[in-house]
Protein backbone atom coordinates (compact mmCIF):
# COMPACT_ATOMS: atom_id res chain seq x y z
CA UNK A 1 0.00 0.00 0.00
CA UNK A 2 1.18 3.38 -0.97
CA UNK A 3 3.37 5.22 2.48
CA UNK A 4 0.80 8.02 2.05
CA UNK A 5 -2.52 5.92 2.48
CA UNK A 6 -1.29 4.20 4.79
CA UNK A 7 -0.17 7.51 6.73
CA UNK A 8 -3.31 8.97 6.27
CA UNK A 9 -5.63 5.56 7.10
CA UNK A 10 -3.41 5.25 10.24
CA UNK A 11 -3.04 8.71 11.42
CA UNK A 12 -6.63 8.43 13.66
CA UNK A 13 -4.31 5.89 15.82
CA UNK A 14 -0.89 7.13 15.53
CA UNK A 15 -1.60 10.52 15.66
CA UNK A 16 -5.12 10.05 17.58
CA UNK A 17 -6.27 14.00 17.92
CA UNK A 18 -7.31 13.31 22.05
CA UNK A 19 -4.50 11.33 22.95
CA UNK A 20 -2.06 12.26 20.92
CA UNK A 21 -2.48 15.74 19.50
CA UNK A 22 -3.91 17.05 22.24
CA UNK A 23 -6.84 18.64 20.16
CA UNK A 24 -10.54 19.33 21.27
CA UNK A 25 -10.61 18.71 24.88
CA UNK A 26 -12.97 20.87 25.74
CA UNK A 27 -16.12 18.67 24.05
CA UNK A 28 -14.09 15.69 24.86
CA UNK A 29 -14.20 16.26 28.47
CA UNK A 30 -17.48 18.29 28.20
CA UNK A 31 -19.41 15.15 26.50
CA UNK A 32 -17.39 12.54 27.80
CA UNK A 33 -20.20 11.78 30.46
CA UNK A 34 -22.59 9.58 28.87
CA UNK A 35 -21.72 7.25 25.84
CA UNK A 36 -24.49 7.66 23.67
CA UNK A 37 -23.84 11.66 23.88
CA UNK A 38 -20.08 10.92 23.16
CA UNK A 39 -21.11 8.86 20.33
CA UNK A 40 -23.47 11.64 18.90
CA UNK A 41 -20.81 14.50 19.08
CA UNK A 42 -17.90 12.37 17.61
CA UNK A 43 -19.97 11.22 14.54
CA UNK A 44 -21.14 14.78 13.74
CA UNK A 45 -17.32 16.11 14.80
CA UNK A 46 -16.55 13.57 12.19
CA UNK A 47 -18.84 14.11 9.58
CA UNK A 48 -17.59 17.78 9.53
CA UNK A 49 -13.90 17.19 9.51
CA UNK A 50 -14.87 14.66 6.59
CA UNK A 51 -16.28 16.90 4.10
CA UNK A 52 -14.46 19.96 5.72
CA UNK A 53 -11.62 18.38 4.39
CA UNK A 54 -13.17 17.02 1.14
CA UNK A 55 -14.16 21.07 0.31
CA UNK A 56 -10.70 22.29 1.29
CA UNK A 57 -8.49 20.31 -0.59
CA UNK A 58 -10.72 20.58 -3.97
CA UNK A 59 -10.49 24.06 -3.09
CA UNK A 60 -6.51 24.42 -2.29
CA UNK A 61 -5.31 25.88 -5.31
CA UNK A 62 -8.14 28.67 -5.92
CA UNK A 63 -7.99 29.53 -2.32
CA UNK A 64 -5.63 32.43 -1.55
CA UNK A 65 -3.22 32.28 0.64
CA UNK A 66 -3.80 35.10 2.15
CA UNK A 67 -7.89 34.47 3.23
CA UNK A 68 -7.23 30.52 3.66
CA UNK A 69 -8.25 30.34 7.34
CA UNK A 70 -11.88 32.58 6.95
CA UNK A 71 -12.54 30.34 3.80
CA UNK A 72 -11.73 27.61 5.73
CA UNK A 73 -13.59 28.77 8.83
CA UNK A 74 -16.88 29.19 6.02
CA UNK A 75 -17.15 25.93 5.09
CA UNK A 76 -16.72 24.21 8.24
CA UNK A 77 -19.43 26.75 9.83
CA UNK A 78 -21.52 25.45 6.71
CA UNK A 79 -21.27 21.99 7.48
CA UNK A 80 -21.76 22.32 11.11
CA UNK A 81 -25.03 24.40 11.06
CA UNK A 82 -26.32 21.46 8.43
CA UNK A 83 -25.12 19.12 11.49
CA UNK A 84 -27.56 21.63 13.53
CA UNK A 85 -30.11 21.23 10.97
CA UNK A 86 -29.98 17.83 10.89
CA UNK A 87 -29.97 17.08 14.64
CA UNK A 88 -33.28 19.46 14.85
CA UNK A 89 -35.20 17.11 12.22
CA UNK A 90 -34.41 14.24 12.71
CA UNK A 91 -32.56 13.16 16.16
CA UNK A 92 -34.17 15.99 18.65
CA UNK A 93 -33.19 13.89 21.71
CA UNK A 94 -29.45 14.16 21.00
CA UNK A 95 -29.78 17.56 19.59
CA UNK A 96 -30.87 18.58 23.10
CA UNK A 97 -28.48 17.13 24.84
CA UNK A 98 -25.25 17.88 23.01
CA UNK A 99 -27.04 21.05 21.09
CA UNK A 100 -25.01 23.27 23.07
CA UNK A 101 -21.55 21.72 21.93
CA UNK A 102 -22.51 21.50 18.14
CA UNK A 103 -21.75 25.22 17.13
CA UNK A 104 -18.44 24.88 19.01
CA UNK A 105 -17.87 22.03 16.43
CA UNK A 106 -16.29 25.39 13.91
CA UNK A 107 -13.66 26.00 16.55
CA UNK A 108 -12.50 22.37 17.05
CA UNK A 109 -9.43 23.16 16.60
CA UNK A 110 -9.25 19.16 15.48
CA UNK A 111 -10.82 20.40 11.79
CA UNK A 112 -8.95 23.62 11.68
CA UNK A 113 -5.76 21.92 12.27
CA UNK A 114 -6.37 19.35 9.67
CA UNK A 115 -8.08 21.82 7.10
CA UNK A 116 -4.55 23.82 7.82
CA UNK A 117 -2.08 20.83 8.20
CA UNK A 118 -3.09 18.07 5.87
CA UNK A 119 -6.29 19.19 3.28
CA UNK A 120 -4.73 22.09 2.15
CA UNK A 121 -1.62 20.25 0.81
CA UNK A 122 -3.14 16.96 -0.26
CA UNK A 123 -5.41 15.61 -2.78
CA UNK A 124 -9.30 15.19 -2.13
CA UNK A 125 -8.64 11.28 -2.11
CA UNK A 126 -6.15 11.53 0.63
CA UNK A 127 -7.78 13.95 2.59
CA UNK A 128 -10.82 12.30 2.28
CA UNK A 129 -9.28 9.54 4.16
CA UNK A 130 -7.32 11.66 6.69
CA UNK A 131 -10.87 12.87 7.73
CA UNK A 132 -11.98 9.29 8.10
CA UNK A 133 -9.40 8.58 10.29
CA UNK A 134 -9.23 11.19 12.28
CA UNK A 135 -12.83 11.58 12.94
CA UNK A 136 -13.06 8.23 13.74
CA UNK A 137 -10.13 8.66 15.62
CA UNK A 138 -11.51 11.45 17.78
CA UNK A 139 -14.58 9.34 18.09
CA UNK A 140 -12.92 6.21 19.28
CA UNK A 141 -11.63 8.38 21.85
CA UNK A 142 -14.49 10.52 23.23
CA UNK A 143 -16.72 7.04 23.48
CA UNK A 144 -13.76 5.16 25.34
CA UNK A 145 -13.65 7.95 27.51
CA UNK A 146 -17.66 7.84 27.48
CA UNK A 147 -18.03 4.07 28.28
CA UNK A 148 -15.44 4.79 31.17
CA UNK A 149 -16.64 7.71 33.08
CA UNK A 150 -20.48 6.36 32.57
CA UNK A 151 -18.99 3.00 33.83
CA UNK A 152 -17.51 4.30 37.13
CA UNK A 153 -20.26 7.29 37.92
CA UNK A 154 -22.62 3.70 37.24
CA UNK A 155 -20.60 1.99 40.21
CA UNK A 156 -21.13 4.68 42.73
CA UNK A 157 -17.85 6.77 41.59
CA UNK A 158 -20.37 10.67 41.01
CA UNK A 159 -17.11 11.70 41.31
CA UNK A 160 -16.53 10.73 37.71
CA UNK A 161 -18.93 13.01 36.32
CA UNK A 162 -17.70 16.13 37.08
CA UNK A 163 -14.95 17.71 35.08
CA UNK A 164 -12.65 17.10 37.54
CA UNK A 165 -13.18 13.11 37.09
CA UNK A 166 -13.18 13.83 33.50
CA UNK A 167 -9.45 15.63 33.56
CA UNK A 168 -8.35 12.36 35.62
CA UNK A 169 -9.86 9.75 33.70
CA UNK A 170 -8.29 11.87 30.07
CA UNK A 171 -4.81 12.06 31.59
CA UNK A 172 -4.70 8.43 32.51
CA UNK A 173 -6.04 7.23 29.15
CA UNK A 174 -4.08 9.01 27.43
CA UNK A 175 -0.91 7.91 29.18
CA UNK A 176 -1.97 4.01 28.71
CA UNK A 177 -2.64 4.75 25.22
CA UNK A 178 0.36 6.85 24.49
CA UNK A 179 2.31 3.84 26.15
CA UNK A 180 0.90 1.35 24.21
CA UNK A 181 1.65 3.08 20.57
CA UNK A 182 5.19 3.63 21.88
CA UNK A 183 5.55 -0.59 22.42
CA UNK A 184 4.38 -0.88 19.15
CA UNK A 185 6.62 1.52 17.85
CA UNK A 186 9.20 -0.14 19.70
CA UNK A 187 8.68 -4.06 18.55
CA UNK A 188 7.91 -2.12 14.87
CA UNK A 189 11.56 -0.46 14.88
CA UNK A 190 13.33 -3.94 16.38
CA UNK A 191 11.62 -6.21 13.75
CA UNK A 192 12.94 -3.36 11.23
CA UNK A 193 16.58 -3.35 12.86
CA UNK A 194 16.66 -7.37 12.34
CA UNK A 195 15.50 -7.76 8.92
CA UNK A 196 17.84 -5.10 7.99
CA UNK A 197 20.52 -7.80 10.05
CA UNK A 198 19.70 -10.55 7.99
CA UNK B 1 -3.00 46.50 -11.22
CA UNK B 2 -2.28 42.98 -12.00
CA UNK B 3 -0.67 43.01 -8.52
CA UNK B 4 -3.74 44.78 -7.31
CA UNK B 5 -6.09 42.46 -8.71
CA UNK B 6 -3.81 39.69 -7.19
CA UNK B 7 -3.24 40.67 -3.73
CA UNK B 8 -6.87 42.67 -2.77
CA UNK B 9 -9.44 41.91 -5.14
CA UNK B 10 -8.70 38.00 -5.86
CA UNK B 11 -8.86 37.23 -2.85
CA UNK B 12 -12.07 39.29 -1.33
CA UNK B 13 -13.55 37.81 -4.91
CA UNK B 14 -13.12 34.08 -4.11
CA UNK B 15 -14.32 34.62 -0.31
CA UNK B 16 -17.61 36.48 -1.00
CA UNK B 17 -17.90 33.28 -3.68
CA UNK B 18 -17.49 30.75 -1.00
CA UNK B 19 -19.71 32.98 0.81
CA UNK B 20 -22.35 33.31 -1.79
CA UNK B 21 -22.27 29.14 -2.28
CA UNK B 22 -22.20 28.35 1.49
CA UNK B 23 -25.56 30.90 1.96
CA UNK B 24 -26.90 28.77 -1.03
CA UNK B 25 -26.40 25.67 0.34
CA UNK B 26 -27.95 26.28 3.74
CA UNK B 27 -30.72 27.75 2.40
CA UNK B 28 -31.61 25.58 0.75
CA UNK B 29 -30.81 22.91 3.78
CA UNK B 30 -33.10 25.06 6.11
CA UNK B 31 -36.02 24.24 4.02
CA UNK B 32 -35.39 20.46 3.75
CA UNK B 33 -34.99 20.43 7.73
CA UNK B 34 -37.54 22.42 8.99
CA UNK B 35 -39.03 21.61 11.52
CA UNK B 36 -42.91 22.61 11.85
CA UNK B 37 -44.02 23.56 15.36
CA UNK B 38 -46.22 20.47 16.34
CA UNK B 39 -48.08 19.26 19.45
CA UNK B 40 -45.92 16.48 20.24
CA UNK B 41 -45.33 14.90 23.51
CA UNK B 42 -42.65 17.26 24.95
CA UNK B 43 -44.70 20.46 24.10
CA UNK B 44 -47.95 18.42 25.82
CA UNK B 45 -45.31 18.15 29.15
CA UNK B 46 -44.67 21.87 28.80
CA UNK B 47 -47.96 23.39 28.31
CA UNK B 48 -49.45 20.75 31.06
CA UNK B 49 -46.53 21.87 33.20
CA UNK B 50 -47.56 25.51 32.60
CA UNK B 51 -50.81 25.03 33.11
CA UNK B 52 -52.09 21.47 34.80
CA UNK B 53 -55.07 19.88 33.30
CA UNK B 54 -55.44 17.64 35.99
CA UNK B 55 -54.36 14.87 34.38
CA UNK B 56 -50.44 13.32 34.04
CA UNK B 57 -49.36 14.25 30.26
CA UNK B 58 -50.00 10.80 28.51
CA UNK B 59 -53.72 11.64 29.84
CA UNK B 60 -53.83 15.30 28.74
CA UNK B 61 -52.78 13.71 25.16
CA UNK B 62 -55.20 11.38 24.77
CA UNK B 63 -58.07 13.27 26.18
CA UNK B 64 -56.98 15.70 23.82
CA UNK B 65 -57.07 18.75 26.14
CA UNK B 66 -54.96 20.81 24.16
CA UNK B 67 -55.11 22.09 20.96
CA UNK B 68 -53.25 24.10 18.07
CA UNK B 69 -54.71 26.66 16.62
CA UNK B 70 -54.15 27.59 12.89
CA UNK B 71 -54.18 31.16 11.17
CA UNK B 72 -57.78 29.87 10.03
CA UNK B 73 -58.78 29.03 13.52
CA UNK B 74 -57.90 32.60 14.99
CA UNK B 75 -58.80 34.42 11.83
CA UNK B 76 -62.32 35.30 13.79
CA UNK B 77 -59.96 36.82 16.32
CA UNK B 78 -59.98 40.06 14.31
CA UNK B 79 -57.96 38.72 11.49
CA UNK B 80 -54.99 37.36 13.62
CA UNK B 81 -52.28 35.78 11.69
CA UNK B 82 -49.28 33.65 13.33
CA UNK B 83 -47.40 34.46 10.49
CA UNK B 84 -47.41 38.40 10.80
CA UNK B 85 -45.97 38.36 14.24
CA UNK B 86 -42.68 39.36 13.97
CA UNK B 87 -40.11 41.17 16.35
CA UNK B 88 -37.38 41.47 14.38
CA UNK B 89 -36.25 39.21 11.43
CA UNK B 90 -35.61 36.05 13.20
CA UNK B 91 -37.96 36.33 15.94
CA UNK B 92 -41.80 35.09 15.15
CA UNK B 93 -44.35 33.50 16.95
CA UNK B 94 -44.30 29.55 16.02
CA UNK B 95 -47.83 28.60 16.97
CA UNK B 96 -50.26 29.18 19.34
CA UNK B 97 -51.87 26.45 21.48
CA UNK B 98 -55.21 26.43 23.62
CA UNK B 99 -56.05 24.20 26.47
CA UNK B 100 -59.69 23.35 26.04
CA UNK B 101 -60.10 20.71 28.61
CA UNK B 102 -58.89 20.26 32.21
CA UNK B 103 -58.53 22.77 35.54
CA UNK B 104 -56.40 25.11 32.99
CA UNK B 105 -59.33 25.32 30.71
CA UNK B 106 -59.12 28.58 28.69
CA UNK B 107 -55.48 29.34 28.80
CA UNK B 108 -53.68 30.09 25.78
CA UNK B 109 -49.87 29.43 25.10
CA UNK B 110 -47.79 31.03 22.46
CA UNK B 111 -44.49 29.81 21.07
CA UNK B 112 -42.69 32.42 20.52
CA UNK B 113 -38.34 32.49 18.95
CA UNK B 114 -35.84 35.15 20.91
CA UNK B 115 -32.35 36.10 20.36
CA UNK B 116 -29.55 35.26 23.18
CA UNK B 117 -26.31 34.39 22.72
CA UNK B 118 -28.53 31.74 20.81
CA UNK B 119 -31.52 31.12 19.34
CA UNK B 120 -34.38 30.43 22.23
CA UNK B 121 -37.50 29.27 22.06
CA UNK B 122 -40.36 29.78 24.65
CA UNK B 123 -44.04 29.08 25.62
CA UNK B 124 -45.99 31.55 27.51
CA UNK B 125 -48.97 30.55 28.80
CA UNK B 126 -51.66 33.30 29.61
CA UNK B 127 -55.40 33.92 30.81
CA UNK B 128 -57.59 36.05 29.81
CA UNK B 129 -59.47 38.53 32.37
CA UNK B 130 -61.37 41.51 31.12
CA UNK B 131 -60.65 41.51 28.08
CA UNK B 132 -56.62 41.58 29.04
CA UNK B 133 -54.11 39.16 28.79
CA UNK B 134 -52.35 37.99 32.27
CA UNK B 135 -49.35 35.87 32.03
CA UNK B 136 -49.33 32.57 34.13
CA UNK B 137 -46.05 31.13 33.01
CA UNK B 138 -43.03 30.67 30.57
CA UNK B 139 -41.14 27.68 29.93
CA UNK B 140 -37.76 26.79 27.57
CA UNK B 141 -38.77 24.65 24.98
CA UNK B 142 -34.99 24.95 23.48
CA UNK B 143 -32.64 26.76 23.95
CA UNK B 144 -28.89 26.45 24.01
CA UNK B 145 -27.58 28.97 26.46
CA UNK B 146 -26.74 26.26 28.48
CA UNK B 147 -22.55 26.39 28.15
CA UNK B 148 -21.30 27.46 31.29
CA UNK B 149 -22.33 30.89 32.44
CA UNK B 150 -24.53 31.66 29.73
CA UNK B 151 -27.42 29.93 30.87
CA UNK B 152 -27.54 32.14 34.45
CA UNK B 153 -31.08 33.37 33.57
CA UNK B 154 -32.40 30.57 33.00
CA UNK B 155 -31.00 29.18 36.02
CA UNK B 156 -33.42 28.09 38.66
CA UNK B 157 -32.86 31.42 41.34
CA UNK B 158 -33.05 33.76 38.52
CA UNK B 159 -36.09 32.58 36.40
CA UNK B 160 -38.39 31.81 39.44
CA UNK B 161 -37.40 35.38 40.50
CA UNK B 162 -38.55 36.65 37.22
CA UNK B 163 -41.60 34.36 37.38
CA UNK B 164 -42.77 35.74 40.79
CA UNK B 165 -42.24 39.29 39.15
CA UNK B 166 -44.45 38.65 35.83
CA UNK B 167 -47.13 36.31 36.95
CA UNK B 168 -50.97 37.30 37.10
CA UNK B 169 -49.94 40.65 35.21
CA UNK B 170 -49.97 42.27 31.72
CA UNK B 171 -46.21 41.76 30.67
CA UNK B 172 -44.38 45.14 30.13
CA UNK B 173 -41.22 44.75 31.35
CA UNK B 174 -37.45 46.31 29.62
CA UNK B 175 -34.21 44.49 29.76
CA UNK B 176 -32.84 46.21 32.35
CA UNK B 177 -35.93 45.69 34.67
CA UNK B 178 -35.42 42.62 34.38
CA UNK B 179 -31.95 42.26 35.12
CA UNK B 180 -32.63 44.80 38.35
CA UNK B 181 -35.33 42.21 39.86
CA UNK B 182 -33.26 39.20 39.33
CA UNK B 183 -29.67 40.14 39.40
CA UNK B 184 -28.71 38.36 36.48
CA UNK B 185 -25.96 39.63 34.45
CA UNK B 186 -25.98 37.93 31.22
CA UNK B 187 -28.04 40.73 28.88
CA UNK B 188 -27.64 38.64 25.71
CA UNK B 189 -29.60 35.74 27.29
CA UNK B 190 -31.90 38.02 29.19
CA UNK B 191 -32.20 39.95 25.85
CA UNK B 192 -33.54 37.36 23.92
CA UNK B 193 -36.24 35.79 26.68
CA UNK B 194 -37.71 39.54 26.58
CA UNK B 195 -37.68 39.43 23.26
CA UNK B 196 -39.76 36.19 22.78
CA UNK B 197 -42.21 36.71 25.97
CA UNK B 198 -42.63 40.09 25.23
CA UNK B 199 -43.46 38.84 21.75
CA UNK B 200 -45.82 36.19 22.85
CA UNK B 201 -47.71 39.13 25.38
CA UNK B 202 -48.11 41.37 22.60
CA UNK B 203 -50.09 39.10 20.67
CA UNK B 204 -51.99 37.42 23.41
CA UNK B 205 -53.04 41.21 24.10
CA UNK B 206 -54.36 41.22 20.71
CA UNK B 207 -56.32 38.04 20.94
CA UNK B 208 -57.59 39.09 24.15
CA UNK B 209 -61.02 41.12 23.30
CA UNK B 210 -61.69 37.38 21.26
CA UNK B 211 -61.28 35.32 24.09
CA UNK B 212 -65.10 33.97 23.62
CA UNK B 213 -64.43 33.31 19.92
CA UNK B 214 -61.07 31.30 20.57
CA UNK B 215 -63.13 29.38 23.29
CA UNK B 216 -66.00 28.30 20.71
CA UNK B 217 -62.85 27.19 18.02
CA UNK B 218 -61.50 25.83 20.03
CA UNK B 219 -64.29 23.38 21.61
CA UNK B 220 -65.24 23.30 17.79
CA UNK B 221 -61.62 21.90 16.77
CA UNK B 222 -61.63 19.46 19.77
CA UNK B 223 -64.91 17.97 18.99
CA UNK B 224 -63.78 17.69 15.16
CA UNK B 225 -60.42 15.95 16.47
CA UNK B 226 -62.69 13.43 18.51
CA UNK B 227 -65.27 12.52 15.75
CA UNK B 228 -61.88 12.01 13.13
CA UNK B 229 -60.53 9.83 15.98
CA UNK B 230 -63.58 8.22 16.41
Amino acid sequence: MDKRIKDALLGGIISNPVFVLVLGTCPTIAKSTDVINALGLGLATAFVLICSNVFISLLRKVIPSSVRLPAYIVIIATFVTLVQLFLARFLPSLDESIGAFIPLIVVNCIILGRAEAFASKNSVGLSFLDGVSMGLGFTLAIVLLGAIRQGLTALGLAYFASSAGGFLVFGLVMAAFNKVISVIKDVKFEKTLLKEGD
Amino acid sequence: MKEITKKFILPVAVLVVIALVCTFLLAVANKAFYVAPSLDSRTIRILNDLAPTGMNDDEAETEKCFIMLSDSDLAAAGGFKISNEKNGASNALKAVYYEAKGDGKGTIFMETTGQGYNPLTLVSAFVFEDGKAKIKGVAPKKMIEDSGSFKQIFDAEYFETYLAEISGKEYDMSDSEIVAVTGATTHNSVRGLNQAVSLAASAAAKLAPYADVLEEKAAEKAAKTEVNNG
